[in-house]
């Protein structure tokens, strides 16, 4: 099943991904100045301190470039607007008669697009800082833990997508949810900060929230913030994002398919 | 005169089929106050660490994003159609039917895309609610004179805005294949966002006087916050723009030199 479904998914988003030269310097430019302007902002804050809520200013970069990093392989807008053209198009009556679940249609296109793109990009972002002396460097063990911890923030994030695009069904476009999506996903995921800098009421509303297993969790693993048993109270804390959100994903896209016109109903 | 003259019609005609599909604009304006609230949201939790930064106050930078996003709003409401410029006119050729008209080619596919991103008039508005905000909470407020300043400062970054990304969608002229660089615009933008004292000086440099970001917003709102130090390079924001903005109409002139329609 996996070899004549997924994996030409896969290497459908690798072709995407790879179809223009030009694209991938885009990509790099959209990650390289937001992290340089981040870069200034959080030295110019360091100039007066040491420390902020304990990470230091190299700690600190470390922990946003590789975040940033991270999101590439994360962040799935493309998909919310791909399942927003199937549905508006009607294309998506195709689609549903496919051998394939729709939601596995549209991820593993987007995760094979996101896996090359931080193969091209992120990675050698993420081993640069590695070679930097002062950086931080990660431990063997805490790799071993972010892989696992990483592929199910990933399919995480791939899941609350899903149900982003699928809301299109009813509101006929995905701009808004999407963009609410984006908000939460900026100041809870912890890619602009680590979460440990929201304030109070907000920090334990991010520990509620499905987008701190995307980024936060994996990257505090790598970094070694959690450790020991710790660790395996947060996978499976993500083992149980992924099994709410999959229930949640198969009763709600069962309801719309009966819904959708495109489909002889 | 008969030119300007298009302008209300265009401008009516594109509102209309952008207006035909209400959800959108709910959509549109959640998209843009979902954006301001990001943006706000994470200043503000870099100075609940430090009181100030590279000698600027929360309330200070506060006015200066609250600039930025007007200026920006102010040149996607003028200028988006330079992001859609090279698939839609240059791949699709519709340059072909532009050229064809009695008026000059900037200005008659400036009228055409006049309104398409009329929504956009709510990130200025958003923009003028958080510089009235940090006003408030400033001691020293700004004078009544300041209020035109305001609005000939954000045009001028606007068009210089406009003028950076003319030069950039012009590239399509010469490059007729890929045209996704124009989606960079939003990251290079955000290099004016922040007070350029926080960066080293080169690039500080760089910033000024080589790619002239520092005049999209932060020069003009400094000049307001503090005329002292800032005046001059308030003032000269608007030369500037209208420099970059020559660079850009220049660069469209010779490009257009060069187009040979499609199936080539």
């Amino acid at each position: 099943m996996i070899r004549n479904t997924l994996f030409p998914m896969l290497r459908l988003g690798f072709r995407e991904a790879t179809a223009y030269r030009v694209d991938i310097v885009v990509y790099a430019l959209a990650l390289i100045i937001p992290l340089a302007v981040e870069f200034f902002l959080w030295s110019a804050v360091y100039s007066q301190r040491t420390s902020v809520d304990g990470y230091s200013f190299n700690e600190l970069i470390s922990y946003l470039f590789t975040a940033r990093a991270v999101s590439l392989l994360c962040a799935m807008r493309s998909m919310e607007s791909n399942i927003e053209q199937d549905i508006s198009s009607g294309k998506i009556s195709i689609v549903l008669s496919l051998p394939i679940h729709y939601f596995n249609f549209t991820s593993f296109r987007q995760i094979g697009f996101n896996a090359t793109l931080f193969m091209i990009i992120g990675l050698p972002v993420i081993l640069i800082m590695q070679l930097i002396p002062g950086l931080p460097v990660f431990h063997i063990k805490s790799i071993l833990f972010f892989i696992p911890s990483v592929i199910l923030g990933l399919l995480v994030s791939s899941l609350v997508s899903f149900l982003v695009g699928i809301s299109a069904f009813q509101l006929r476009n995905t701009m808004g949810m999407s963009s609410i999506r984006n908000l939460f996903f900026a100041l809870f995921s912890g890619i602009l900060f680590p979460l440990s800098f929201l304030p109070g009421i907000l920090r334990q509303f991010s520990e509620y929230m499905p987008f701190q297993v995307m980024i936060s969790v994996p990257i505090n693993i790598l970094f070694g913030r959690i450790e020991g048993a710790k660790i395996l109270n947060v996978l499976i804390l993500q083992l149980a994002w992924l099994t709410v959100l999959s229930v949640l994903v198969i009763v709600l896209f069962r309801g719309a398919r009966k819904r959708t016109p495109g489909f002889g109903g | 005169m008969n030119t300007l003259g298009l302008l209300f019609p265009y401008f009516l005609m594109n509102v209309k089929n952008f207006a035909v599909d209400r959800g959108s604009f709910i959509t549109y304006g959640l998209t843009i106050l979902c954006r301001q609230i990001i943006g706000v949201s994470f200043i503000w939790i870099v100075f609940t660490k430090i009181p100030t930064i590279a000698g600027w106050s929360f309330n200070e930078v506060l006015f200066l994003i609250g600039f930025f996003e007007t200026v920006q709003g102010l040149f996607f409401l003028l200028f988006a159609w330079t992001l859609w410029f090279p698939s839609k006119y240059i791949v699709r050729a519709e340059l072909d039917l532009v050229l064809t008209l009695p008026i000059p080619s900037y200005l008659a596919v400036f009228l055409r895309e006049f309104g398409r991103s009329v929504m956009e008039i709510l990130s200025p508005l958003f923009g003028i609610v958080i510089m009235i905000v940090a006003v408030m909470g400033m001691p020293n407020k700004l004078s009544l004179v300041d209020i035109p300043l305001i609005g000939i400062y954000s045009l001028a970054g606007a068009f210089l805005i406009g003028g950076i990304a003319t030069s950039m969608t012009c590239i399509s002229f010469w490059h007729k294949g890929a045209s996704s660089w124009m989606s960079a615009i939003n990251s290079i933008l955000d290099l004016g966002k922040y007070p350029l004292s926080i960066y080293s000086n080169s690039i500080r440099f760089f910033l000024t006087y080589i790619i002239p970001l520092g005049f999209i917003s932060f020069f003009q709102g400094a000049s307001l916050l503090r005329p002292r130090s800032y005046l001059l390079k308030g003032i000269a924001s608007v030369p500037i723009a209208l420099l970059v903005f020559g660079v850009g109409i220049f660069i469209w002139k010779r490009g257009l030199l060069k187009y040979d329609s499609s199936g080539h």
